[in-house]
């Protein structure tokens, strides 16, 4: 849906507010000339919008009301007694007038739950794209789970091909089931003159009967295709890239097309709008029998591998069945292979959770990620509704007197009722509104704030038709919640007393719930800032953690051996000549490579470690080690330390014998106390359980891999010369002095080298970097915009109290300054009743962020900064302090000014 | 009719279909233009004077002149003889009291 659809959508929502004879007449052309208006307002930006659709809802409310009433009715049709469907129209019209006439208090609570709804909105969008709604194209998804390998009964991984097998073959409590690769790799499409990448995504021939999509032109895949690799030389095109690359071709079923130099021949397009059942999206589909092709392993073992992991699975339950009971059949059919077959190992078990838009194996962490964004922005919310029914009880106090004449003329207690719930409603269905606008801009302004990202992500952030109903039914709860207090407390009125004037005796629960009120804002909006001084200085301290190379003047750049057709020795001696090239580039200092660019959240495998006689928890943690392929040159460019040994030279290639960096961590957990440098451990790859030797020459100073706050942990680098990987990407790292944009240098250099290798990606090591801390960045950014509006709010929430209780108090004060208070002790008493609110809100903000904090922590959003960091907590109490001190000192003080014989005689 | 003037929005839009047949959008426009902003419209306040404008009889629907460089399909309005009266006693009106102030000025002087 285009803004303007929405637009569109929106208003002739809001022309049902007039009578049918006023729309017969009049509906299309408004319409008509709201979308003019609405497409020149649009260009004048955010603030005009809101403005422009305020008044629009407030002129349809109003004026629809009136027309109805104004009894255009056509004739014959009698206008329906009170109780009608129209009876609201009179109270929404009065809640209008009311709110028109007190403008200052409108605009404040509109903007301010506006503001809530609007983030909360965006949340909601973020989660319903990922977590609530199914990827286009795929039927009957309730009935999909993703299957994978568990490990000692938790989480989500991959799984080998022989036990996929297995299962599929066996399995009753599924319809149909396909393996498929985790996320999509990437491919090199040749073309007449060069060559492009493009994404993959492996599936068994099952794949698109268990996501029952059908195809657009062609066939999908057979059986046959799946475990033989001399048939798998097949491909499926999604048709995105079918119409964009190669322009809805009709004769493209039965081309070949040149991937990872081999022919694949076209057998099919998949319909409009399928590119697989999670966010990942794809270019193409190879039959899993295409494995070695697509990750460069002519010889590759993959498929008849028990141990080798390396694929997922995805299954349609059958009819009956449940995913807790297909989970139980795997699990037993696996106990059953594994009887056969002993080299899966013992702690393996099945994983089976329903399909969703996050892949299975990163949904958790996302999800608590996503329940700490939601919880940051309904604390906004929260505050905002908590200062509008605040401002409520203070306005049902000050229309005491209306509401008991009322009450004294006959109104029913459940008509006021009635009336004081919609003024409330009209105001939050308001805010509701403006919300829109606001929403729909934060949205687009973090989905533009998004980097790149690795692989093809299908991210929708457009605030659609769901979101608004969120934005709407979230107002109307908050509504109902938040004015029902402020509007059960105005009918709870002592007539008589009010009718006679006696109103300044206030009853005492009212300001038992503005106190709660206070304090529970003054508590949320306190977790709010510690929450984003937090992650403010979690960003502060990874700029000033030393991640143990050099990340400034250093330019990454990407390139893949394969696009230009180099596997092996070639590849070795073609990237060789690369650096050769590059280093004769002015300006370039250095240049070396790896597989692996460091902080991008990601690691690489490349196998397990065996050394025998090693404890089993390290020989676990040495397991799990993350390995990169370096280059000789790569640590002296980075300037990694090398503290025991050598690095890697010219001289370790094929034939000599196998060799390995390790980092300080893996030494001293492989040979504790002794040095590294001469030892030995295998490298296994779970096809022989020996492994292979690889001899230790030097040790390197930790540094950060994954991420910038994870622990030390173990880390292995292997010589390009001697361990390629078939996909052979390679990055290079150049450092440079000054300034200079390399781009177009590097870009010829290489084309000089071979002009068919092209670039696949060339940005500073920086840019490449900023990845890693992208939830920290969205979260920083969320809590710092959420906590400086709640801590807004919450000081006004105290102002307003402050500025009541001098109005509710003015008689007494009058009487204690008559009898001789002087104007300190008078702004004395009236500060420390707003102060013990504020402290008592305080500590209960301090208690709840220290939870945050450790929830925080607990994700590992933290980077050197404890959850209950004494910075923040300390800077932000005093900044609350300060402000919520100038907050109630303002009416403090004019209640000190008051002219107490005015006050007096106004009783 | 004599004291009674129209609303400042009336009678921008009296104004603005005096020039000639038009339709919503258009007279919305030139009523912003004419009165450089003083008159604020937005299209439910618009609907709302002109409902009233066709119930008082001072402006009719006009058969609408499809042209071809205007996709809007919007419905044109036409002054009715008895809006171009109303028109033409609010200029009266309007001149009589310019005058009359003309002549406070000068018995000032």
């Amino acid at each position: 849906m285009t803004d303007t659809q929405r637009g569109a959508w929106c208003y002739r929502a809001l022309l049902r507010a007039y009578p049918p004879h006023y729309r017969t007449r009049f509906a299309d052309d408004m319409l008509d000339t709201f979308l003019c208006d609405h497409a020149r307002v649009t260009q004048r930006g955010l603030m005009s919008v809101m403005a422009f659709w305020v008044v629009t809802v407030v002129q349809a409310v109003w004026f629809g009301s009136r027309e109805r009433r104004s009894g255009g009715a056509p004739s014959g049709v009698p206008t329906p007694p009170g109780g009608s469907r129209f009876s609201v129209w009179p109270d929404i019209r009065h809640a209008g007038r009311l709110l028109a006439r007190s403008p200052l208090f409108a605009v404040t609570s509109i903007l301010s739950l506006a503001l809530g709804l609007a983030a909360t909105t965006v949340i909601f969008t973020l989660t319903d794209s990922l977590v609530m709604q199914q990827s286009p194209g795929v039927r009957e998804a309730g009935r999909l789970v993703d299957i994978g390998r568990s490990s000692n009964g938790s989480g989500f991984d991959n799984m080998s091909y022989p036990v996929f097998q297995y299962l599929r073959d066996h399995a009753q409590t599924l319809e149909s089931v396909s393996a498929t690769s985790f996320s999509p790799v990437p491919l090199s499409l040749a073309t007449d003159d060069r060559a492009e990448r493009i994404f993959g995504q492996l599936v068994s021939a099952s794949f698109f009967d268990v996501v029952k999509v059908q195809p657009a032109a062609g066939r999908f895949f057979r059986p046959e295709e799946d475990d033989n690799p001399d048939n798998a030389s097949v491909v499926v095109l999604t048709h995105r890239i079918w119409t964009e690359r190669f322009a809805g071709d009709p004769g493209i079923v039965g081309r070949t097309l040149r991937l990872n130099n081999h022919d694949f021949l076209v057998v099919g397009v998949a319909e409009r709008g399928f590119e697989g059942p999670t966010m990942l999206g794809t270019d193409v589909w190879t039959p899993v029998g295409s494995v070695g092709v697509v990750r460069g392993e002519a010889q590759s073992t993959l498929l008849t591998t028990p141990r080798a992991v390396w694929h997922t699975a995805i299954g349609r339950l059958a009819p009956d069945a449940t995913a807790d009971q297909a989970q139980a059949e795997l699990q037993t059919l696996l106990a059953t292979f594994r009887a056969d077959t002993p080299s899966v190992p013992d702690d393996h078990g099945i994983a089976v959770a329903p399909t969703g838009r996050l892949p299975a194996a990163i949904r958790l962490p996302f999800s608590v990620f996503f329940g700490l964004l939601f919880a940051l922005t309904g604390g906004l919310l929260a505050i905002a509704c908590s200062n509008v029914a605040g401002m409520l009880l203070a306005r049902a106090t000050a229309r005491h007197r209306e509401i008991a004449t009322r009450l004294a003329l006959g109104a029913s207690r459940r008509q006021l009722l009635a009336q004081l719930m919609t003024e409330t409603l009209v105001l939050f269905v308001v805010s509701a509104v403006v919300a829109v606008p606001i929403a729909m801009w934060l949205a687009g302004f973090l989905q533009a704030s998004l980097p790149a990202l690795p692989v093809p992500v299908e991210l929708d952030l457009a605030v659609g038709g769901r979101a608004l109903v969120f934005a709407l039914g979230l107002s109307l709860v908050a509504g109902l919640f938040f004015g029902l207090a402020p509007a059960r407390h105005a009918l709870r009125t002592d007539l008589a007393g009010a009718l006679h004037g006696h109103a300044s005796t206030v009853s005492r629960s009212r300001f038992r719930t503005r106190h709660v009120l206070v304090v529970a804002q003054v508590a949320l909006s306190l977790t709010l800032v510690v929450t984003a001084g937090l992650f403010v200085r979690t960003l502060a301290a990874a700029a000033d953690i030393s991640p143990g190379y050099r990340i400034a003047n250093v330019d990454v750049v990407s390139l893949d051996t394969t696009l230009a057709g180099a596997e092996g020795e070639q590849a070795v001696r073609l990237i060789e000549r690369v650096v050769e090239e590059l280093r004769t580039v002015p300006g370039v200092v250095r240049v070396g490579h790896s597989r692996m660019v460091p902080l991008q959240g990601g690691g690489m495998g490349l196998g397990g470690v065996r050394i025998p006689g090693l404890p089993d928890d390290a020989s676990d943690r040495l397991n799990d080690a993350d390995w990169d392929i370096v280059s000789p040159t790569y640590f002296d460019t980075l300037e990694m330390p090398v503290v025991e040994g050598r690095a890697f030279d010219s001289a370790d290639r094929v034939g000599r014998p196998l060799v390995a960096i390790v980092n300080e961590t893996f030494a001293r957990t492989a040979w504790p106390g002794q040095s590294g440098v001469g030892q030995r451990f295998w490298q296994t790859d779970g096809i022989d359980d020996e492994g292979r030797p690889l001899e230790v020459v030097g040790v390197v100073r930790d540094a950060k891999y994954r991420s910038i706050s994870e622990p030390q942990a173990p880390f292995i680098y292997v010589p390009f010369a001697q361990q390629q990987q078939p996909d052979n990407e390679v990055s290079l790292f150049i450092s440079f002095g000054g300034a200079p944009d390399l781009g177009p240098s590097v870009r010829q250099a290489i084309a000089r080298v071979d002009p068919g290798l092209p670039v696949v990606q060339h940005q500073s090591f920086r840019e490449a970097t900023t990845i890693g801390l992208l939830p920290q960045r969205i979260a920083a950014w969320v809590a710092g915009i959420v906590g400086s509006v709640g801590l807004f709010l919450a000081a006004l929430g105290l102002y307003g109290l402050t500025a009541f209780l001098v109005a509710q108090r003015g008689h007494e004060i009058a009487i204690r300054m008559a009898l001789g208070a002087t104007l300190g002790q008078v702004q004395g008493m009236v500060l420390r009743q707003a102060g013990r609110l504020a402290v008592i809100g305080g500590v209960i903000g301090l208690v709840l962020a220290a939870g945050v904090g450790r929830v925080v922590q607990s994700l590992s959003l933290l980077v050197d900064v404890r959850a209950t960091d004494p910075m923040t907590f300390g800077g932000v109490v005093v900044l609350m302090a300060v402000i919520l001190l100038l907050a109630s000192l303002f009416p403090a003080r004019r209640a000190a000014r008051t002219d107490p014989a005015l006050a007096l005689r106004s009783e | 009719m004599g004291i009674a003037t129209l609303k400042p929005a009336v009678f921008h839009i009296l104004l603005a279909l005096a020039e000639g047949d038009s339709h919503g959008y258009a007279i919305m426009q030139t009523v912003r233009e004419q009165s450089g902003g003083r008159v604020p419209l937005q299209t439910g306040s618009f609907y709302r004077h002109l409902s009233g404008l066709i119930d008082a009889g001072l402006v009719a629907e006009a058969p609408a002149p499809r042209q071809p460089e205007d996709p809007r399909r919007g419905t044109h309005y036409r002054l009715t003889p008895l809006g171009r009266e109303a028109l033409e006693r609010e200029r009266q009106h309007l001149a009589a009291l310019v005058s009359s102030m003309n002549t406070i000025r000068k018995g000032a002087r």
